[in-house]
């Protein structure tokens, strides 16, 4: 038995390194907006031999809203792995067009069932062992010549997929913040720029309460769009608040403002912060309670609209937001997602990514738009909308 | 080559007409035309870029235009100031196409004012004045052959060894000629003026680079049919972005300053030779 055991235990370890070195891996990247439509789009199979995929994510215990993926499947027979990190539309487009690297979450083989079995793992925790890597293809909520990075390499490719946006405020108990209830061009030029008195948007002059903006920094594919729309300007700076996970002001720059040209750095983070603050300190004014506006995509929104933070929805130029609505174009708080493969990507990856982009419209979560089936298109998040 | 001799005066009335029809024109349009047609409000005539485009660090203006530097006894040399002050080939080609027309139109008008008082004579005068006639309608039949002959003299082009077709007189291919615009993120402007900030003049900074890279660079042919199509492709994608990027306010203080230099620079021409060259003379002080 013992010559047996150490025939089979050699064959295994054979094994492994066989299986261990056939083993590929894709980096991806990018805007976490369409997140939830990436994972079922790779759990359907996309690129893939099969749909048979095995998942395991971290930062939530829904799949779909993980910030850590990892996808694990066949292609051409040979296992492969795609590994994906969140980070933002803009730090997507900047980590292909520049070569620079982002952290992945590195669970070993074992950790996948054998190819052939799907499955997913998800964990709220951190990933507990990481990998730096340098990063094949990106999502991004905006296209190119609307980034921060200017004469990208990376090669664009329209998903056929349309990110609906929200404006959302704290949930409050002062005086007339029932009356805030919509922001269009103008009044949101009055938040971005330092924030504007309740009066503003109530109408009662005597409503002395102070509404400011809460955002993203500028690596994120909402704000682009955010201020695109608007017509705030994508490039031009914003005067936002950033709140910590009590709902209290923190002071970025610490010189006593209490206001920053970035923000958040997820829209996770940002609908966290979306805390009561109609008992906080407002630090610019000094009254008690203020009222903060966000904007965010649909999965944070609906994390911010849920318990403990329930932050309330707002209207985006007296619209409510729908399905139907942005499909026909009376809600014009949305844009189009796109695919950024580096220069030079691989064969492999290059494979993942088109078919990801060609799937993506396909397979919505919820939180996303297939444009096949709108009825309008715009030509950026700048360009108006038009009926097809 | 007579007709040369009148032309230079004639060409001088005539650009000041053109100059007050474009004033005109201008402040027609400051009053019509919406805040998202830039286009339309600093439409040129095909703009060939020979340089760089104005840098964000600099935008200082030169030393004020006086039309007066360009006036000269002898049109070649008029259009040699013309193109040493910078002035685009395509719009230099239009002013001396419209000069040439100009002048020949006139010789026109004699010929056929001359042939048709004889056909209105009496058939003694009519008779009498045959061989005239003959002559005035040669006359004018050569007139299309010589106004190609001059503006080709004019404009330093190989004459053209046959007639061209009337479908391709010069004045009629300068007017059938879509006009070019220029992008407004290529107007010089007071950037300090618009209180801009830093990610903003970046973002300008970015265009004109992004504007340079899409035409293909400085120094081109601008009467490459493939450069202008560029150009326009780039002109109209690089206003949509600037106004995306900088933001509406900030889009329309920057337009509504290049409409104000573009508008006092039509009016210093306008004024200046006037002042200067009461007589029409088109003679250089």
């Amino acid at each position: 038995m013992k010559i047996n055991s150490a025939i089979l235990a050699a064959a295994l370890g054979l094994a492994s390194t066989s299986l261990a070195s056939a083993q590929q891996y894709v980096y991806l990247t990018g805007s976490t907006a369409a997140r939830a439509a990436v994972y079922n789009t790779f759990m359907a199979g996309a690129g893939f031999d099969g749909n048979k995929t095995a998942f395991i994510g971290y930062g939530s215990t829904t799949p779909a809203n993980c910030s850590y993926m990892e996808f694990s499947n066949t292609i051409g027979g040979v296992i492969t792995i795609v590994r994906c990190h969140w980070s933002g539309s803009e730090l997507g487009i900047a980590d292909v067009s520049n070569g620079t690297s982002e952290s992945f979450a590195n669970d070993a083989l074992t950790a996948f069932p054998a190819p052939g079995v799907g499955s997913a793992l998800a964990s709220s925790a951190n990933p507990a062992t990481t990998t730096t890597s340098t990063v094949d293809f990106a999502q991004a909520d905006n296209d190119l010549p609307y980034s921060y990075t200017v004469n990208s390499t990376a090669t664009s490719v329209n998903d056929n997929l349309v990110i609906p946006f929200v404006f959302v405020k704290s949930s409050t108990s002062l005086t007339d913040q029932n009356l805030l209830t919509d922001i269009n061009y103008d009044n949101f030029k009055a938040i971005a720029q330092g924030g504007s008195k309740l009066a503003l948007f109530s109408g009662v002059n005597t409503d002395t309460t102070w509404v400011y903006l809460a955002g993203r920094d500028h690596f994120s594919g909402t704000r682009a769009n955010c201020f695109g729309v608007t017509g705030w300007g994508i490039k031009k700076s914003p005067e936002q608040i950033m709140l910590d996970t009590t709902g209290n002001m923190t002071d970025p720059n610490g010189d006593g403002s209490y206001l920053t040209t970035e923000g958040q750095s997820s829209g996770g983070t940002l609908a966290k912060s979306l805390l009561n603050t109609g008992l906080n300190t407002d630090q610019i004014s000094g009254n008690t309670g203020f009222i903060a506006v966000a904007y965010l995509g649909l999965a944070d929104d609906a994390t911010a609209e849920g318990a403990p933070y329930n932050a309330v929805r707002l209207t985006y130029c007296g619209v409510p937001y729908s399905l139907a609505a942005v499909q026909n174009g009376q809600y014009a708080f949305w844009g189009y997602e796109f695919t950024m493969k580096k220069s030079g990507i691989g064969t492999v990856a290059n494979g993942v990514a088109t078919a990801l982009a060609a799937n993506l419209g396909s397979n919505t979560s919820g939180q996303e738009i297939g444009a096949s089936t709108m009825n309008v298109k715009r030509a950026g998040p700048t360009g108006y909308v038009t009926h097809k | 080559m007579q007709v040369m001799s009148r032309a230079l005066r004639i060409s001088i009335l005539l650009n000041v007409a053109l100059l007050a029809g474009l004033g005109w024109s201008a402040s027609h349009e400051l009053k019509s035309v919406s805040v998202h047609e830039p286009k339309a409000i600093l439409a040129a005539e095909a703009p060939a870029i020979t340089g760089a485009l104005p840098p964000i660090s600099n935008p200082a203006q030169s030393e004020p235009f006086r039309w007066n530097q360009l006036y000269a006894t002898d049109y070649h040399v008029y259009v040699k100031n013309l193109r040493a002050i910078g002035c685009p080939e395509p719009t230099l080609r239009a002013i001396v196409s419209k000069d040439v027309h100009s002048v020949v139109q006139q010789k026109v008008d004699e010929l056929e004012k001359k042939i048709s008082s004889a056909a209105a004579g009496s058939w003694s005068l009519q008779f009498g004045s045959r061989t005239n006639v003959e002559a005035w309608k040669a006359e004018l039949q050569s007139l299309p052959d010589e106004e190609t002959v001059m503006l080709a003299d004019y404009l330093g082009d190989s004459v053209a060894t046959s007639p061209p077709d009337s479908a391709s007189k010069p004045s009629g291919a300068a007017v059938a000629r879509e006009p070019i615009s220029i992008p407004l993120i290529a107007e010089p402007v007071d950037l300090a003026a618009l209180n801009l900030d830093q990610s903003q003049l970046q973002a300008i900074s970015d265009l004109r680079q992004s504007f340079m890279q899409k035409i293909g660079g400085p120094n081109q042919d601008a009467n490459d049919p493939a450069y202008q199509a560029r150009w326009r492709a780039a002109q109209t994608e690089t206003d949509d972005l600037m106004q995306g990027l900088l933001g509406n306010e900030a889009y329309e203080n920057y337009q509504s300053q290049a409409l104000a230099k573009a508008l006092a620079k039509t009016a210093d021409g306008l004024q200046t030779p006037i002042s200067s060259n009461p007589s029409g003379n088109g003679e250089s002080n």
